[in-house]
């Protein structure tokens, strides 16, 4: 867009004696980096794609946590993401460029870092090992969000990548983990 | 952060894109997302969870902090003692494989007028990655990748890089070694790209480009090399007083124009790609539900004479592609690089708030909305990557957020009904 593009626009709006107005609330940032958000896709997550633990609790890996909460809130990603575990499937080695297309927002993702730090230390979440274990009872935040969710029918999106990425196979040692 | 109810979980619901609080959705691209990562780990990744192929680093640390000196250069220092120019180099000897490849022939596209990169498609690139001087200085380029000792000794990265660029010299020469001898092997690639039999312009310097060049042995071994296969060579491309030279990190800094753009390209490797891959993608693209954008201008065509009606179109095709560019690019950010994709919607929303206070002032005119928009953008965009942004990119990342805010709903000046 060439400088001119805004001042002519403003000329034009001066000459049409319109008055530009603009609705801050609606600039605010998206809403894949609101902690609450993301506390909603981490519990979405640990259900769909969780395995049981006890009665109450259900466990998922880390890596693997980290890796399907990304793109469950990235779904444009999904398929690179098949494409990848196609090609470990087949046995052919993902080449460079495969294999940095994909993860490096997902390494990257400092936000759900924070977010699970916060889950421990409130007990919600408890590592032990390489897994994170929570529970979805209702009287903890993440059942509570994950029963708000079901109650409203929201985030159908998010909720069918995760469906998909829990039947995908993809190994610890494919996330070198 | 709030527990209990979260608001507007059903607005946030958006099928088929990136749900939004304010149920925008970013325009999902389906298409190939393919992005070109240069193995540079952002500041607080999660080494642990990632695992070794994560974790280990793609230079490891002691041997880089030896390499790449810096150059002698009578430019100011950056900061901490070393010269922009120094500074590339060090970061350029840090980039392995065809990230230092493709770096290396920008910096010569960019310097070079008749700098010619050649593509390694449809069967390979014949030996070369460049040419230059009215196709006379020919340019192979090596990013050693680095592994952990004994692979790092000096005579070990020697080896590798003879045993690489000996390769690219026997292509060239049309020769190929059997059982010790030399014997001829046509070269079927480079025929193409030099034009033959019409073009017979014969290769007068061979470049071989490395990351790693230290060790003076280096020149001996490949000089000597170079001497056996021109005997040995009919020389079809390579002039009979061709000469060799090697260069590192170090040469390619003090002869390319070296700038602010060099440096970032070093730096942030993924977000020149993202830039570069929105770049190609924005011609093509359709933002989502035009509807408002369109009623807007639509608006302002039924408000002025006809006479206005072709300026305002072209404005509207103008806006109309910088918010498909805001768009592209919040997509690849924020699948790509989200710690920054973070930042910038933190800067978008302060200059937002920072033009609304501005315009509210008394005797503010309303129209300035717009300019201390976009003037509001490129001062908080100054801040990404540690005020690293060269001001075209950072204007560019500006224009695209202007058109973002008239192409989205937070700026509109139809009457209020």
């Amino acid at each position: 867009m060439s400088i001119d593009a805004v001042q002519q626009l403003v000329a034009l709006l001066r000459e049409a004696k319109a008055v530009p107005r603009l609705r801050a609330n609606a600039v605010g940032p998206s809403s894949i980096y609101d902690p609450l958000y993301r506390t909603v896709i981490i519990g979405l997550a640990l259900r769909l794609c969780g395995k049981k633990a006890t009665e109450s609790e259900v466990t998922l890996a880390g890596p693997r946590l980290k890796l399907f909460q990304f793109v469950a809130v990235h779904r444009h990603l999904l398929p690179s993401l098949r494409g990848w575990v196609t090609a470990h499937e087949t046995g052919r080695r993902p080449n460079l460029e495969e294999w940095t297309s994909f993860p490096r927002g997902y390494v990257a993702d400092s936000l759900y870092e924070r977010i699970v730090t916060y889950l421990v230390a409130t007990g919600e979440l408890r590592p032990e090992g390489k897994n994170l274990v929570g529970s979805l009872d209702a009287r903890c935040l993440l059942g509570r969000l994950v029963v708000a969710v079901d109650a409203n029918s929201a985030f159908e999106g998010e909720r069918s990548t995760l469906i998909e990425l829990s039947q995908t196979r993809i190994t610890l040692g494919m996330l070198g983990a | 952060m709030a527990i209990g109810a979260f608001p507007g979980a059903g607005a946030m619901a958006a099928p088929g894109g990136i749900t939004t609080r304010a149920n925008r959705p970013f325009q999902v691209d389906r298409g190939s997302a393919s992005f070109l990562g240069y193995g540079v780990w952002p500041k607080g990744s999660d080494h642990d969870r990632c695992g070794e192929a994560l974790r280990r680093p793609l230079v490891p640390a002691q041997f880089a902090a030896s390499r790449a000196a810096p150059p002698t250069d009578d430019r100011a220092p950056k900061e901490g003692g070393l010269s922009p120019r120094g500074e590339y180099a060090r970061k350029l000897g840090l980039l392995t494989g065809d990230a230092f490849e493709a770096e290396v022939v920008t910096a010569f596209q960019q310097t070079l007028s008749g700098f010619q990169r050649v593509p390694d498609k449809p069967h390979g690139d014949g030996g070369l990655d460049g040419i230059s001087h009215g196709f006379t200085h020919a340019y192979c380029c090596y990013g050693l990748e680095l592994q952990p000792a004994p692979g790092t000794l000096t005579a070990a990265l020697r080896k590798k890089i003879v045993r690489k660029f000996k390769d690219d010299l026997l292509r060239l020469f049309e020769l190929k070694r059997v059982r010790g001898a030399m014997k001829d092997c046509e070269n079927t690639v480079l025929p193409k790209v030099l034009g033959l039999p019409k073009i017979t312009t014969k290769f007068k310097v061979i470049r071989l480009i490395a990351n790693v060049f230290e060790d003076n042995q280096l020149i001996g071994d490949l000089r000597t090399a170079f001497e056996m296969f021109r005997k040995a060579s009919k020389r079809r491309f390579i002039a009979a007083d061709c000469e060799l030279t090697i260069w590192g990190p170090v040469d390619v800094a003090n002869n390319t124009a070296v700038s602010e753009q060099f440096l970032l390209r070093v730096e942030h490797p993924a977000l020149f790609d993202v830039l570069r891959i929105v770049t190609a993608a924005v011609d093509t693209h359709e933002p989502a539900d035009q509807d408002k954008f369109n009623a807007k201008f639509d608006d302002l065509a039924s408000r002025l004479p006809l006479a206005r009606a072709a300026g305002i179109e072209s404005l509207r095709a103008t806006f109309k592609r910088a918010w498909s560019r805001s768009i592209l690019l919040n997509e690849r950010l924020s699948g790509t690089l989200p710690n920054l994709h973070q930042q910038v919607e933190g800067a978008r929303a302060r200059a937002a708030t920072d033009a609304l206070i501005a315009s509210s002032k008394a005797n503010s005119d309303p129209l300035d909305l717009l300019e201390k928009s976009r003037e509001g953008l490129r001062q908080q965009l100054v801040e990404l990557v540690k005020g690293g942004l060269p001001p075209d990119v950072r204007d560019d990342l500006a224009d695209a957020e202007t058109g973002r805010l008239i192409g989205e709903c937070p700026l509109d000046w139809r009457s209020v009904s």
